[in-house]
């Protein structure tokens, strides 16, 4: 087989482009770039036994992380997927990612085991019962909502299926449990107004409905009396940010492919007094004011800012261990709550009600959750996951 | 190292260009630098391994140089030649079937310990490459290299290090040394690079997400007979692709730095027969073992008929285990074996051949026989057991597919439609088909190719950088 057609002068002109593009991009990683002192200090901060194999490894990652115009690559990315009306756009992270038949984004969870979730819990549960404390595990949403189709055809998705079987085992246990999801997903509420479409939490609305129907079962339940009133949608301002939010998941296949969220930021309309204490790497720190000046993180609002920005993250997190004292409820709840991601929205609108309430997170908390709420002494220790969280050891501390 | 990779394309390729044309002077320079910069290459990620390489060189240098300088001593040439035989297959079998054989023994005997072994990348090739060069002097066709590095050069030479094409040392002997680099093989190089770059992200990398979740969804038994073929279409795109493209990287490579390696690939999908499809399929493997392997045996010049697939059997048998210390891979080598047996048994080429209507029917019935063996050839090929593999072909040939197709299937084909127009198109030999596309293609301007080339290139860049599912099936053989 003869491959050459005939030696053509396009090749040259082909060549010298493609050359061009190739040396203007290692000039730049050799002059221009910050990327090699991280994947310098990366390298030299271990010291470990495969030293070349991280460091060829770091080296490769640094150099993924840092190429000219990244960003606009995954959009030039993202736009050829939206002209494929694609579905499936393959993710290094997650596998895959898929559009929902409601446009949004998401990712698949697969089968999990959750025998070492249920040990874990069943440890915490029976540390905490002989502390006479009362424990409560909720499980949140995800956006895949229970026996919806949503995902292309045989799709496999296992998060739901995780957390029923995880829910099973506890009420098998004897350990109380709250299933969020069915009251969530029977509001009436689209997929869009429950969850952002470019990222995996649910939206600030949706959360503080959610947190309304927490309270609802936590008075039925644990007697706690918890001003229900406060959480009815008129005690409270919605300011929407049309266009202002690419979530993670945005962020992987780029804003061409995922479109933008709206983000709507919601503050209590009644007088507020707080202090929050926030831990992280060894030391406090303190914020005094009303909602909006002691909760809210307002760098993640600012409209100059990217739009990748994790609007989020203004409801204050992910911190090791924040604690929040409403001074305008002197008699009331102090609860302990253990969480991922999800809680943020949920202790902030949660504290409303209750004089106190702090949160552990465990992918920084180290210590022991029973020894702190020994110390602590919460009148309710709540576990809030989503089922993402289901079967990957989330649950476990010393 | 990948060829699919950033830190190849924007780190290794440009430094080594630079190096290698600012030493141009100097041609044993130019190979050194070539040679220590293969072994990095080699080496990155997995620099234990470029010992093995080393080995290899050496002891392969010494036994071609033995061989010259014993050359009226037919005993020690033999000698020499069992030396060779079982230093290269004895690496080769240490670390690509040990553990596979005490796995199978364990079966029958007591095996106290069962090793698990890492397998140095592209150990087939380089071995095969090495033997060619030992083989080669043995025959007579070349002398033997007094410099190591010389040796060195043509094993490790790292365009086709780790998948080919499998060069035998003749065919490049006279490269070694007495190449010439040109602007023009330099630019059709990096055009066939970028071709080869974009059939691999472009193409192998989506179909490989096709057929993996067939694969997948077959395991759980949940996939219908006609998504089981969509899987099988595409992974034999795939593994088209994906091998295909590595070897115009290669070539491509090889042609900016003068070399001229021959073709691996020519339009496999387009044969009528599967004797067809193997003159077509990895032409580098099947040379080498027709060269060193079917001629020794006698061949197809034999008198006696089974002798004839005698041979036939060992070079299929040994074709199956070179691609792997599996079950699967000796079971696809003896299908092939089969095929290519009955195929000569009932003369299936030269029926084609005849200008009546036995010969149009079996050209009209040959292309689609070859394209279904291939097929289920490749479920083998791919399967991690035969178990699976049956379950697999089950799927297929279920009568569920009288039902045509299933929303798995359409949604397969559907997320993927582009990508099968495409690939459909790319099995075609449009460029041998030059006499009758040359209206066409000279109406096609310059510029518009120029475009189309960078354009591939900036969208493989794309993908690569977004971080898609990039694996190489060849690197594991």
């Amino acid at each position: 087989m003869k491959w050459d057609m005939h030696q053509a002068g396009w090749e040259k002109v082909a060549a010298i482009m493609a050359l061009l593009f190739v040396f203007s991009f290692t000039l730049y990683f050799v002059f221009f770039d910050q990327w090699f002192v991280q994947f310098y200090g990366d390298v030299f901060a271990q010291n470990n036994e495969n030293f070349i194999e991280n460091a060829t490894r770091e080296f490769e990652e640094a150099i993924q992380e840092s190429v000219p115009w990244r960003l606009d690559m995954i959009e030039i990315h993202g736009l050829l997927q939206r002209w494929q009306d694609k579905r499936v756009v393959p993710d290094v992270n997650y596998g895959s990612l898929f559009k929902t038949s409601d446009k949004q984004i998401a990712f698949t969870t697969p089968y999990m085991e959750i025998e070492s979730d249920l040990k874990a819990l069943e440890k915490i549960h029976t540390e905490l019962q002989a502390l006479n404390l009362p424990f409560v595990y909720v499980q949140a949403p995800y956006k895949l909502e229970p026996g919806k189709q949503q995902l292309p055809y045989n799709i496999q998705e296992y998060g739901n299926d995780n957390a029923d079987r995880l829910l099973k085992g506890l009420q098998e246990l004897n350990i109380d449990n709250y299933d969020l999801r069915e009251d969530f997903f029977n509001q009436g509420w689209t997929a869009n107004e429950l969850f952002y479409k470019t990222d995996h939490h649910w939206t600030i609305p949706s959360a503080l409905m959610a947190t309304s129907l927490l309270v609802e079962f936590l008075n039925q339940d644990y007697a706690l009396k918890i001003d229900e009133a406060i959480f009815e949608t008129n005690q409270f301002h919605f300011e929407e940010f049309p266009d202002f939010f690419l979530g993670s998941l945005g962020k992987r296949v780029g804003e061409q492919y995922s479109g933008l969220d709206s983000f709507t930021l919601v503050t209590p309309s009644f007088t507020t007094e707080y202090t929050v204490s926030i831990y992280n790497y060894g030391s406090w720190q303190e914020k005094q004011g009303d909602f909006s000046e002691a909760i809210l993180v307002h760098e993640y609002l600012d409209s100059e800012a990217p739009k990748e920005t994790n609007r989020y993250a203004a409801y204050n997190g992910d911190h090791e261990i924040i604690r929040i004292k409403n001074h305008t409820i002197t008699e009331g709840k102090k609860i302990l709550m253990i969480k991922d991601s999800y809680g943020l929205p949920i202790y902030s609108f949660l504290s409303l009600g209750v004089s106190e309430i702090t949160a552990l997170d465990l992918r920084l908390f180290n210590g022991s959750v029973a020894d702190y709420a020994k110390e602590y002494n919460p009148d309710l220790v709540l576990y809030i996951f989503n089922t993402d969280a289901v079967g990957r050891g989330s649950f476990e501390s010393d | 190292m990948l060829f699919s990779s950033l830190v190849f394309l924007f780190f290794f390729m440009p430094f080594t260009l630079v190096g290698y044309y600012a030493l141009r002077p100097w041609r044993s320079l130019q190979n050194y630098f070539l040679f220590f910069v293969s072994l990095f290459f080699y080496g990155w990620g997995e620099p234990e391994f470029v010992l093995v390489l080393l080995v290899s060189i050496t002891c392969n240098w010494f036994f071609g140089l033995s061989l010259q300088r014993n050359a009226q001593s037919k005993v020690i040439r033999r000698v020499i030649l069992l030396a060779t035989l079982v230093l290269n297959l004895g690496i080769m079998y240490y670390f690509k079937y040990h553990t596979f054989t005490l796995t199978v023994l364990s079966q029958w005997v007591n095996v106290s310990h069962i090793p698990r072994i890492a397998l140095p990348i592209g150990i087939s090739f380089f071995t095969f490459q090495a033997l060619s060069y030992v083989l080669d002097v043995f025959m007579g066709k070349v002398e033997a290299q007094k410099n190591p590095l010389d040796v060195g050069l043509y094993v490790a030479l790292f365009p086709q290090l780790i998948a080919g094409p499998i060069l035998r040392y003749e065919t490049i002997a006279q490269q070694i040394h007495h190449r010439k680099e040109t602007v023009a093989d330099f630019s059709h190089g990096v055009v066939r690079f970028i071709v080869g770059l974009s059939k691999k992200v472009l193409l192998a990398n989506q179909f490989a997400l096709v057929s993996e979740e067939a694969v997948r969804l077959a395991q759980k038994n949940a996939i219908s007979s006609s998504a089981a073929w969509v899987g099988a279409i595409a992974y034999g795109f795939q593994i088209l692709f994906d091998f295909s493209g590595y070897s115009d990287m290669a070539i491509g490579l090889g042609k900016m730095f003068g070399f001229h390696f021959p073709e691996n690939f020519d339009s496999p999908y387009i044969s009528k027969s599967v004797s067809e499809f193997w003159r077509r399929w990895h032409i580098s493997l099947g040379s080498w073992f027709r060269e060193y392997v079917y001629f020794p045996l006698g061949g197809s010049r034999v008198t006696n008929q089974g002798r004839l697939y005698f041979n036939l059997l060992v070079v299929w048998a040994l074709t199956g285990i070179w691609h792997g210390a599996n079950w699967t891979f000796i079971l696809w080598g003896l299908f092939y074996f089969v095929l290519i047996s009955l195929e000569k048994a009932i003369g299936f080429e030269k029926l084609q051949q005849r200008e009546d209507w036995i010969g149009r029917f079996f050209s009209a019935i040959g292309h689609g026989y070859t394209l279904i063996m291939v097929l289920i050839g490749w479920v083998v090929f791919r399967a991690s057991t035969l178990l699976e593999a049956s379950q697999y072909l089950q799927t297929m040939f279920h009568l569920g597919l009288l039902k045509g197709l299933q929303p798995d299937a359409l949604r397969l084909l559907g997320e993927n439609r582009i990508f099968f127009v495409i690939a459909f198109l790319a099995c075609l030999p449009w460029l041998q088909w030059r006499r009758s596309c040359i209206r066409a293609y000279q109406g096609i301007k310059g510029v518009v190719l120029t475009l189309a080339i960078v354009a591939m290139f900036f969208i493989s860049i794309v993908y690569l950088v977004k971080g898609s599912y990039n694996p190489f099936i060849y690197f594991n053989f």
